[in-house]
This record gives structure tokens, sequence and C-alpha cells, in this order.
């Protein structure tokens, strides 16, 4: 058993053992978690600095150049003013060849993130995003207004810029985990990179990262042993 | 007829060499140990990964760092750091990081990247429409602006080399260039543990503990001064410890000082490396005592490069803003008053409970020990914001108080070989407490102006990576072999745990 039990096989076993353990423990579960599936963040919540929108009756708010991708399913956006019965809104958004519309019925309670389901378009493209309060009382929504989290778009409330921009994402209806949008992750990570980062490049770099890498790290430490 | 053969036999000579020579490189590469070029393949994987799942920009004070470079190759002088056109980044890179939605997503968790194609493509014509003048008219106020010019010059030689010509593949060429550097820690590290240890498996661990570290990866895979800091150290270290195990030579004297002077000329921290280099000066006289007419000649070589660096920086800061060799960080100690009673007890609290009698300390009451040499030098990622779980940074000081208390157990343990050698440690400390003295009183100095921020992250400290890796391989040396195996196995796998796990976060937090 001793003459079994080499340097380098007590290495090995050393190194695989930590490596089962992380992967069982943590890496398996952590990557195979369902969670929310994010398809996009034109305007992230503010970081430190919370500025409403105040919308009156008949108001709206429209952001310029949003991108919608293929997979954004709902649009997400939170009311802030405090209501046991919040008004209703239509939430719209238009763009050249493409054109949705939706009702949030009023009597909600907010404060509330307000998830409402969007027809995608077939292909990623920029469009006009508004919130408009079709109901007879004033309304809040969560605006940002700092630096830190200041973006590329534009916010108007009936056609005149504001300073705050709406606070605003995508998600995707299924909730999968990393594993299962993988390609999806793969192809995200591509974007505004040169070509040599394009998405075949990176699957290969997925599978030399996982394969290529331990075993070299370990090849080189445990081949150093004698035995 | 004779001047006809001779240009008739030119080519084929030349020929001839190049084989010679490239023969002679193969030959070379071959002589590379298997252990040390797989080790150099991880590295690369290594830090190609981090390069491909952190979006651009969002490195620690990278936009800044890229400004910097950029305004150089532009202009061929650095941006301003008060004054300027008050604009921090050139009108390219602001548009350029609104399109892709990077300005936002720097530190802001609930941020992502852009990434749909209408985006990318509304990029493309807004990045043509622009005229040649914005690229080059990011001036200032630029927060990193004091910094010394040799890693921004060295980032705008691949600016200009990238093909293509557009921001995000200079960007991208940048940080390639970046990696190299990083990737060249690893032989360094190997040839420090080639001074130091017999075995085969002590430099493969050294190499290996530098090539996995996350940290370091990611601030290679990274538009940052502090990789080419780390490196030059590290280099630094092997030639102090090949000079004092060896003896002084001309070659080794002048890379000591080049190697100082590089120090000094890529950031304020490097000034700390002044420390080491006197103590390999006089320990090396010391220890092989060389005539008083040679001890000269080699200190002179030596120092006379330190100063030409310094030298060079002063007329580089004369020639573009006038100001001192260095701002911001190392600038402005005596314009606060400094109270060594006060810096005493920050920097005690900084690594121990406060005692009954001492006052709070000045700034963070909970920054410390942990915060940096803990979850800042293994974690953080990105701008800060990707961070370790916490049962893991719970391991990892328990491995760090392990490995200190090792380390001083087996310094006493082995006294006669420590008394020895002792040249060496000393050097190895020296080095370490040097850039700690530094770090704690830039930090005190300005927690004095702003409390909040301590301004001493966890990577200020990887010019101390060869150090901690060497640290590692003396614990692990110690034990029985087989004993020693096992830990290396261990250790390893610990290390490719955490890389995959840094990895694995940055890719959840910016796509998923």
């Amino acid at each position: 058993m001793r003459r079994l039990l080499t340097p380098r096989v007590l290495a090995l076993g050393g190194a695989l053992l930590v490596l089962a353990v992380a992967a069982l423990a943590v890496f398996v579960p952590y990557l195979s978690r369902e969670r929310e599936a994010v398809a996009g963040v034109p305007v992230p919540s503010p970081f430190a600095v919370e500025e409403n929108i105040r919308l009156a009756p008949d108001q709206e708010v429209c952001l310029d150049a949003v991108a919608i991708d293929a997979d954004s399913e709902i649009a997400e956006f939170t009311v802030t003013s405090k209501s046991k019965s919040g008004p209703p809104l239509s939430v719209s958004a238009e763009a050249p060849g493409y054109r949705y519309a939706a009702e949030v019925d009023g009597g909600y309670l907010s404060p509330d993130t307000i998830r409402v389901p969007l027809e995608p378009p077939t292909r990623s493209l920029l469009a006009e995003f508004c919130v408009a309060n079709r109901g007879n009382r004033k309304v809040d929504l969560l605006g940002a207004h700092e630096a830190r989290t200041a973006s590329r778009v534009i916010a108007r409330v009936d056609g005149t810029d504001i300073p705050q921009d709406l606070t605003l994402r995508f998600l995707s209806e299924d909730y999968g985990s990393v594993f299962a949008r993988l390609d999806t992750l793969v192809a995200r990570m591509s974007a505004f990179h040169p070509l040599v980062l394009e998405t075949p490049v990176l699957w290969l770099l997925l599978a030399l990262l996982v394969l290529v890498l331990p075993a070299a790290a370990i090849y080189a430490v445990v081949s150093s042993f004698r035995d | 007829m004779t001047g006809g053969a001779v240009r008739g036999s030119r080519p084929r000579a030349t020929v001839g060499q190049a084989t010679a020579a490239a023969r002679g490189w193969v030959a070379r590469a071959r002589r590379i140990p298997r252990p040390l070029t797989a080790l150099i393949l991880v590295g690369a994987i290594h830090v190609a990964a981090w390069m491909a799942v952190t979006p651009a920009f969002q490195g620690p004070d990278e936009a800044a760092h890229f400004a910097y470079a950029q305004q150089l190759a532009e202009t061929g002088g650095p941006p301003e750091k008060e004054a300027g056109n008050g604009l921090n980044r050139s009108t390219e890179q602001i548009q350029a990081m609104e399109w892709a939605g990077l300005h936002s997503l720097i530190g802001v968790i609930g941020a992502r990247p852009a990434w749909s194609d209408a985006e990318e493509r509304s990029w493309e014509k807004a990045e043509a429409a622009l005229p040649p003048e914005a690229s080059a008219d990011g001036e200032g106020p630029n927060a990193v602006a004091g910094n010394p010019p040799l890693y921004y010059a060295y980032e705008a030689v691949s600016y200009h080399a990238a093909p293509g010509g557009s921001l995000f593949a200079r960007f991208h060429a940048m940080r390639i260039t970046s990696a190299l550097i990083y990737l060249a820690m690893i032989p360094l590290a190997w040839l420090i543990a080639a001074e130091l240890f017999t075995s085969l498996w002590a430099r493969s661990l050294t190499a290996a503990i530098v090539a996995l570290q996350p940290k370091l990866a990611s601030l290679g895979a990274s538009i940052n001064p502090d990789v080419l800091l780390a490196t030059v150290w590290t280099a630094f270290i092997y030639v102090a410890i090949r000079t004092l195990r060896r003896g002084p030579t001309n070659g080794r004297l002048a890379a000591l000082g080049l190697l100082a002077a590089a120090s000094l000329l890529t950031h304020g921290r490097g000034l700390a490396i002044l420390g080491p280099l006197a103590a390999v000066l006089v320990f090396t006289y010391l220890r092989h005592r060389p005539g008083r007419r040679a001890a000269v000649r080699g200190a002179g070589l030596c120092l006379g490069l330190v100063a030409a660096g310094l030298a060079a920086l002063l007329v580089f800061r004369a020639l573009s803003s006038g100001g001192g060799a260095y701002s911001g960080e190392v600038a402005g100690f005596g314009e606060q008053r400094f109270d060594l009673r006060q810096f005493l007890s920050y920097v005690w609290q900084f690594y121990l409970p406060k005692l009954e009698f001492m006052a709070p300390t000045i700034g963070l009451q909970d920054y410390g020990f942990r915060e940096t040499f803990v979850r800042g030098f293994f974690g953080d990622y990105a701008s800060l914001e990707v961070t370790l779980p916490r049962s893991v940074v719970d391991l990892l000081q328990i491995g760090l108080v392990f490995l200190f208390v090792a380390l001083y157990t087996l310094a006493v343990a082995r006294w006669r070989t420590v008394r020895q050698w002792w040249d060496t440690p000393a050097v190895l400390l020296i080095a370490g407490l040097s850039m700690l003295l530094l770090v704690h009183l830039v930090s005190y100095r300005n927690m004095l102006i702003t409390p909040a921020d301590p301004l001493f992250a966890g990577r200020y400290l990887l010019p101390l990576v060869s150090i901690f890796a060497v640290g590692v391989v003396t614990v692990v040396a110690a034990l029985p072999r087989r004993g020693a195996a096992v830990a290396a196995g261990l250790i390893v796998g610990v290390e490719i745990a955490l890389a995959m796990s840094g990895l694995g976060l940055s890719l959840v937090r910016f796509y998923a």
C-alpha cells in the first residue's frame, strides 16, 4: 500500500480531492441553480440617490433608443408612491417595424416592482419605451439621477427632457440556470469585443479553462515529484 | 567576379544564419522544463479567461488608466490631474462606454453591459462618424494623471499597433500586452524558487501559486500599472536573491538599478523598492566583501541607473504638467499633520484588536487585515464589487494566519539555517515591510483628509505575491516528503478552485 502511495499519487490525490469537493459542494449547485434571467438593463436602479419621476394623470414618460432584445419578455420598473390602490398604467414600446402595447390594471399595492409581459421583437432593436399614467391620481416611478448610474438613454415627460432616467430592466420568462443558458451567456460575452473574441473562440477558451487549465496545473506540480 | 560571388552568397549566408538562429531558439525552448511550460500555458488560459469575462473598463480604475494611455498615445503627453479641458476621458471613450453600457456598469451590481446587436451596430455607426480629434481630447482632469508614464508608454505602443483602429480593438490589444507582463511573472517566480529550493516540485509549486492567483490574473487581464509594478518587483526579487547568493556582477547590479528605476517610473508605490534595494546593496557587500573600488563602482552603477530613472521622471513631469515626480497617492505628505502615536495606533488596529487604552482608529473601523490581505488579495474582482463568499474568505484567513505562524515557528526551529542565510529572508522581509510601510503611510495620510477612503486595496500587495508563494512553499518543504506531496496537491487544488470561483462569479455578475 505504502509503495502505491508515491508522492505523485499523493499530490494528485490531494488536488483531485479538493476539486471534487469544490465541484460537488459549490460549483455544480451554484451553476445549476435557477436564477432570474436578465435580458437587458437600459437604466439600472440608482446606486445612492433615488429620485422619483412624478406623472400626473395622462402624463407619460418615455426613454428613447432603449435596446430590446429578442429574449426581452418582461419589462420591469418600480412604482414608488405609497398607495393601496395604484393607478392603471399603459406601457408601450415602438421602433420602425415593431410596436407593442400593454396595460397594467389599477388597484395594486405600492411601492412595488411592476412586471409587464412584453412581446419581444424577432431581432434586437432600439425602441422608444413609454409608461403612461391612465388613472386619475399622480404616480411616482423610480428614477436615477446620479453620475454613477448615468446611462445613454434620455428620458422625457410629455416630450420634455427630464434629468432623471426611468429605472428599467428586461427579463426572460424562463428562469434558467447558468448551465442551461450558457450559450446565451457566451454570446453576450462576445459583444463589443474584437473579432478575436467571437463566440467560437470563447467556447474554445471555455473548454481550455475547464479541461486544460486544471490538467496542466496538476500535471506541472505532480510530475515534478520523483517517485 | 569576387564582388558578384559575395553578393551571390549573402542571401544563402543570411538564410543559413536565420536557420541556425531558429534552431538555437528551438533548442533553448526545449530546455524549458515541461512543468514550467505547462504553468505558462495555465497562466495564458487563466488570464485570457479573465479578459473574456470582464467587460471593457471594468477592471479597477481601468477607464481612467485607458484614458491616460490614450491621451499619451494620441498627443505624446499625459492628461492633467486637476486642470485640463473638463473631459476626464476622450469623447470617443465616453461614447463607447455609453453605447456599450459600461459607465453605469462600474461597481453597480444591478447593471449589465450592453450585449444586443442593435447597440453594437449603432456604436459602429457612431464611431465612424466621430472626428479624429475625438480620441485626443481627454485632457483631464484624470484621477490617475499623477502616475509615472512607463506603463502607459508601453500601452501606447499596442494602442497604435492594434489592427483596425477601432476603440475596442485598441482597448483589447492593450489588455493583451498587459497580460504578457503578467505572464512574465510565472517564469520569474520559477527562477526565484530555483535560487531557493533544490527540488523541482518546489519550483513548480511556487510558479503554480503565482499562475493561479485569481486576483493577479484578473489584474493582468485589465489595463492597470499595478500589473507592471508586480512584475518589476518579482524580477527585482529574483535578481536580488541571485546577487546575494552568487555575488555582485556588473550585469546583476545594473539589473537591480534598472528594475528599481522601472519601479519608480511605474507607480508612486514603486518608491518602496528603495528599501529592499538599499538592503541588497548593503547585505551583498557584507557577504561578499568586494574591494573598495569594486564596491564603489558597483554601487555607482546601480544607484546611477536609479538616479537616471528619477531624473527621467522629473524631466517628463517638467515637460508635461510641471508637477512633482508623483501626485495623488504618495504626494502631499507635508500638507497634513503627522501624529506618530495616531499612526501607530492605526497600524496596530489594522492587524489586531483595539487595546483598551487606544482611541478608535482613524477612518473606517472595520477595515483591516481581513479586508486587504485576505478578501482583497484573493478576491474583490472587477471594480471590487465581485466578492468571494464569506465562508471562503474565512477559510483563506485561517490559512494565511496559519502560514504566518508556521513561518515564525520554522524560523525559530531552524535558527541555525536562518543565521547562515540571513540576508535572503532579511531582504524578502524588508521588501514586504517597505511596501507595507509606504501603503500604510499613504492610507493614513488619505484618511486624514477622507476618513471613509483608506486607499489600501488588496491588489497593492501583489508586488509581494512571489514572497507569498515562497513562504507557502517554505512551509510545505518543511514537511516529510509524502506530507509535502499531499500539501502541494491540496494547495494546487485550492488555487484552481479559487480561480474557477472568481471567473464563475464574474460570469454571473456581468452576463446572467
